[in-house]
């Protein structure tokens, strides 16, 4: 039963393939189905493979199906193999099942683009990106599916490549990435080299057994996380993830929020005891997600775009992540992962919906007062900013809570703060963005107000279901204040992961903690409440007040201009002179030089070719002559 | 074994050649193709003699002529090229008004002197088979009596060759002066036996070597080449590029490879030589193919280069390489030639470049099969170009001849030029002014995707005739 599992990633596989060689010629109502189909098949099969694995014994984890030998040369060795454990199983179910429902969301999102087949052909193609990517058993087959997802990304960022900020988007997506994969590909090399294969079990026994010592752990393990923030857009390669909001909605919400960018949590999961063997590569990637999930929750602050609040929302969110990879609670940061990719692809595909129902508007300054013409848009929205926010029994509440209370037992108290401002921060600028959308006057345009209009089925069931699942889903791991045994997705991956050693906390100390995250996460709101809804004058007295730290918050810190100053300028500058100066004149001379001498040598000898016999004759008696005068002496 | 079997396969293509000659008077004007198609029967059964003699060692009139296995791989080969020349022939006569009786006679002629001049290892008889090959191939350079280049490069073919088989039978009456002896096997081992021939005998070998230096055309005994390949009507100008220079290098393995490799002291100047008119062949004949616009002259100068990458093989002593380069180099040059001769109409024939822009979308089976055997001659892979080149440059390698192999490498640098330049005028330049010709023309599309496969075969699947390759040269151990 379990052995099919293979087959999660092969079906999407197979769609992408009928859709590139046909999708042209095909109705759009057999490609919505057959696209949908085939990530549902995967989603089936994944359910059954769970179940498959949860009747198995722990010792014979992973499950590895080797389909057969792809890489093979002196003493290395690669195959196209996959493998199923709880990690990979947990997230091809993510990937599957959130990714069918945005499948169909895509069905009702696009139903008038002209490019509809080329669209689920790159939706389909990167479902399969992603699985090979988490159900690989070797790190070299997951980059594969790495860089194919990094390609897939590229391809939907810019999917509207008419659009000249589309075309630069993706390509701004991809070249970040680059910077990113460098790293990664090459803490890839260093495994091989030092474990001598890429298979994660050779790598664990590796590591256990003591054949990779500190030193080359931390080497590799920073080297992969760098890959790991180009991927999940973290400080500093997280520049990208903003502008990818040019793609459309659905991707954004399935690319950009649920599955790709957390592929560098998987990565360090599935890596981890690398990092619980390096302490400085763990610190590292603490600080950096702490870090990060306050600063972009400070640049999410200032920011009128709907899509772009969600985009900053994410790297925060993923902050949250990689502080539970981190501080050594690898499960915790998957739990976030698995709550996360609920709530936070269905706020993505809620303000697809109020896209969709104000004509492509995205600027909250022309929304406002939605709530009683979205009457289903606006109740999943305020779920998605519930759960996201923390409040408590929704998803996301169990899940971040985990990570902050994790991070304090392991005595990261600076994290932690961070994490509980970071918090503050998150439920403000979500019930900013309720407010400025669903509440308050109404600021549309006339003629936008009239064509206002609940989206068709496709796009609201999967809203419902993933509202549904926002709330209901943190209950599979509770935290210890309910009960010991209740943390059921800790223990599903207790297998993969390393037990996590601290966690000696009190009751009473976690019931504190959990008090202060709510209550932080209440004050948030309730700010954004006397912000935008009691006194919104408010807002405009501090940015008057404070117009510095509004416009460095507004424009992003000026990051973008900095890495433009420093790096892309310079580069771009120094192409062009090596270009003038060398290309077009060394190389291109060198070139033209060698031609031209060529061609007037070629000129020269061809004056011999008179046409004449007697000089032919000559020539053929001189070469004779030469020729025995030299045998002659 | 002595048997009269060695003679069946020279006999048969003679006769077929004197046959073609008077059915000729007897045939109406429009029947003429069966001339052709006779040929081509004759052919057959001769090659069938030739297969079924294989491993056999026939050999008659007292071991003059033999069929070793390197005699029948080279008849076998010539076969091959006469049967592809044939078909590229057929229209081509009938609308250049070429006389057809004696084009087909004096063609099979020309095949039984290769086929002698491969089946002996005396030079006299040699010398005759090149005498037989030589006259019928003046002969042919002028068969297009209306077209004055045509008049022109017979004139000029006679007069050089007869210059230069004048070397060459000096050559041979030095040799003979110095052993007392025409066979090639006793003159190698009067030189190996280390008594003191003079330089009689060197100068007799030097000579001898000039004189097949012009049949191979190497610089400096090339300048022929160009004008007879121009004025020659086209597909007897495919043959010219690819028989008589095949059939050269037959005999210079059969003179050489002992002689190299048995002789130490004395062979050091022949092979400096050698290696010297080799650059110079490599160097000359590319550097002079950019500046040309006709096709024609083009794929002369290429042939000319040609022959110094040959000459490297000789000079590694790889015979296999040297064997399976010729075995390619037919179907890549023939290839080509009929691609040229596949562009033209009635008394007409589009030779230049400029004849050539957009015909690659215009005519693309043409264009494709004419792109992957210029591809093929300039080295590419998957052809057997590449294939080729690259057998003889490692054996090189393997032989110490480093700056020999540098210069080579160079030099077919220069030559993609040339050849690409074409494909780009065929994809990549708007025509002028229209072409329009001829496309009904099976036996010569015929020839264009046998040699497409041939030059694809042999540069990817190559074992099978590796194989063959390697039981022909063990006759010269």
């Amino acid at each position: 039963m379990t052995d099919i599992f293979w087959l999660i990633p092969f079906i999407p596989a197979m769609s992408t393939l009928i859709l590139a060689i046909f999708g042209q010629k095909l109705p759009k109502k057999y490609i919505s189905f057959q696209a949908c189909f085939a990530v549902f098949a995967s989603f089936i099969i994944s359910v059954i493979s769970l179940v498959g694995l949860l009747q198995t014994s722990h010792e014979s984890y992973p499950l590895v199906k080797n389909l057969f030998s792809w890489i093979h040369a002196g003493s290395f060795k690669a195959d196209l193999s996959f493998q199923l454990d709880p990690l990979s199983a947990v997230m091809a179910l993510v990937v599957t099942g959130v990714g069918f429902l945005i499948h169909v969301y895509s069905v009702g999102y696009m139903a008038n683009d002209k490019s509809y087949s080329r669209y689920f052909t790159y939706l389909n193609l990167f479902t399969f990106a992603m699985l090979i990517l988490v159900m690989s058993s070797n790190v070299v087959l997951m980059f594969v599916g790495w860089e194919g997802v990094g390609l897939c990304s590229y391809l939907l960022i810019g999917f509207w490549f008419e659009k000249h900020s589309a075309a630069n988007a993706g390509k701004k997506a991809f070249i970040v990435n680059r910077i990113g994969d460098a790293a990664f590909i090459i803490g890839i090399f260093f495994i091989l080299i030092y474990v001598g294969s890429g298979e994660f079990t050779a790598i664990n026994s590796a590591i256990s057994g003591g054949a990779i010592t500190q030193g080359v752990a931390t080497l590799i393990a920073v080297l992969l996380f760098v890959g790991a923030t180009g991927k999940s857009a973290q400080i500093p390669l997280y520049v990208w993830l903003p502008d990818a909001m040019e793609g459309p909605t659905p991707v954004s919400a399935l690319i950009h929020a649920a599955t790709m960018v957390t592929a560098g949590v998987y990565m360090v999961s599935r890596m981890n005891l690398l990092y619980t063997l390096s302490v400085d590569a763990a610190q590292v990637v603490a600080v950096v997600g702490a870090v990060t999930a306050i600063y972009a929750a400070t640049m999410a602050l200032t920011q009128n775009d709907i899509k772009r609040v969600l985009a900053y929302s994410t790297i925060s969110q993923i902050g949250y992540m990689f502080i539970g990879c981190g501080v050594g609670a690898y499960a915790a940061g998957m739990f976030h992962l698995y709550t996360h990719a609920f709530f936070k692809s269905l706020l993505f595909l809620a303000a697809g919906s109020v896209m969709h129902a104000l004509s492509g508007e995205l600027d909250m300054r022309k929304m406002g007062g939605l709530r009683k013409y979205l009457p289903l848009t606006y109740p999943t929205f305020l779920i998605g900013a519930i759960a996201i926010s923390g409040i408590p029994f929704l998803s996301g509440f169990f899940s971040k809570d985990a990570i902050l209370t994790h991070a304090f037992a392991s005595g990261q108290y600076f994290v932690w703060a961070l994490g509980i401002l970071g918090a503050v921060l998150t439920a403000f600028y979500m019930f900013r963005l309720i407010f400025l959308t669903f509440h308050g006057k109404e600021r549309m345009t006339p003629e936008v107000k009239k064509h206002i209009h609940e989206p068709p089925p496709a796009m609201t069931v999967p809203l419902v279901i993933l509202a549904f699942f926002s709330i209901v889903a943190g209950f599979i791991g509770l935290p210890v204040v309910f009960g010991k045994n209740l943390n059921w997705f800790g223990h599903f991956l207790e297998p993969v992961i390393k037990k996590s050693h601290e966690a000696h906390l009190t009751l009473g100390t976690e019931w504190l903690l959990i008090i202060i995250s709510v209550a932080v996460a209440l004050i948030g709101i309730l700010i954004a409440y006397i912000f935008y809804i009691k006194k919104p004058q408010i807002p405009h007295s501090l940015v008057a007040r404070f117009p510095f730290i509004y416009k460095l918050l507004y424009n992003k810190y000026y990051v973008d201009e900095i890495y433009n100053a420093t790096f892309v300028n310079p580069t771009i500058k120094g192409s062009e002179l090596i270009y003038d100066k060398f290309d077009l004149k060394v190389i291109d001379g060198a070139v033209n030089g060698t031609a031209s001498s060529a061609s007037f040598f070629g000129k020269i000898l061809s004056y011999f070719q008179t046409g004449l016999i007697k000089d032919y004759a000559l020539i053929f008696l001189l070469g004779a002559i030469l020729f025995i005068a030299y045998l002659l002496f | 074994m002595n048997s009269f079997s060695a003679l069946i396969p020279l006999l048969i293509i003679v006769f077929a050649s004197l046959c073609i000659m008077i059915l000729e008077a007897f045939l109406k004007k429009e029947n003429k193709d069966y001339l052709a198609y006779i040929s081509i029967i004759f052919l057959v059964v001769c090659g069938f003699f030739l297969v079924r003699a294989w491993n056999k060692d026939f050999s008659y009139f007292n071991g003059n002529l033999f069929l070793d296995n390197l005699s029948l791989f080279f008849s076998f080969i010539f076969l091959i090229t006469t049967f592809l020349v044939i078909l590229i022939s057929m229209k081509y006569i009938s609308l250049q008004g070429v006389n057809c009786g004696e084009y087909y006679s004096l063609l099979l002629l020309a095949l039984s002197g290769m086929l002698i001049m491969v089946s002996s290892g005396d030079l006299l008889v040699i010398f005759l088979g090149l005498e037989v090959l030589s006259i019928s191939s003046y002969s042919l350079a002028g068969l297009r009596r209306k077209d004055e280049k045509s008049s022109e490069a017979a004139i000029k073919y006679f007069l050089l060759g007869c210059f230069a088989s004048a070397f060459l039978v000096y050559g041979i009456a030095l040799l003979y002066g110095a052993t007392y002896s025409t066979d090639i096997a006793s003159i190698i081992n009067h030189f190996q036996s280390g008594e003191s021939l003079g330089l009689m005998a060197l100068i007799g070998l030097g000579m001898f070597v000039i004189g097949f230096g012009f049949k191979i055309a190497v610089v400096p005994f090339h300048m022929w080449t160009p004008d007879v390949y121009e004025g020659a009507p086209t597909p007897i100008t495919a043959f010219f590029s690819v028989g008589p220079k095949a059939v050269g290098f037959a005999v210079l393995l059969r003179v050489l490879y002992p002689y190299l490799k048995n002789v130490q002291d004395s062979s050091k100047a022949i092979f400096l030589l050698l290696c010297i008119i080799s650059v110079l062949t490599m160097v000359v004949g590319n550097l002079i193919a950019l500046r040309q616009t006709n096709l024609k002259r083009i794929l002369a100068y290429s042939s000319i280069a040609h022959a110094g990458y040959l000459l490297i093989a000789i000079l590694a002593q790889d015979n296999a390489s040297l064997v399976f380069y010729l075995t390619v180099y037919i179907f890549m040059n023939i290839g080509a030639f009929a691609a040229v001769i596949a562009l033209g109409k009635k008394d007409k024939e589009y030779l230049e470049l400029e004849d050539y822009a957009g015909i690659g979308f215009k005519y693309p089976w043409i264009g494709a099969t004419f792109s992957v055997f210029l591809l093929s001659l300039a080295g590419f892979p998957p052809t057997g170009g590449f294939l080729a080149k690259f057998y003889v440059f490692s054996a090189a390698v393997r032989q110490d001849l480093v700056p020999l192999v540098i210069i080579g490498v160079l030099a077919s640098l220069i030559s993609v030029f040339y050849y690409l330049r074409i494909i780009v005028y065929m994809y990549m330049k708007e025509p002028s002014y229209e072409v329009d010709i001829n496309i009904d023309n099976p036996g010569l599309f015929l020839v264009l995707f046998l040699c497409l496969y041939g030059v694809l075969q042999l540069g990817i699947f190559p074992g099978n005739v590796l194989i063959l390759i390697k039981q022909a040269v063990t006759a010269l151990l």
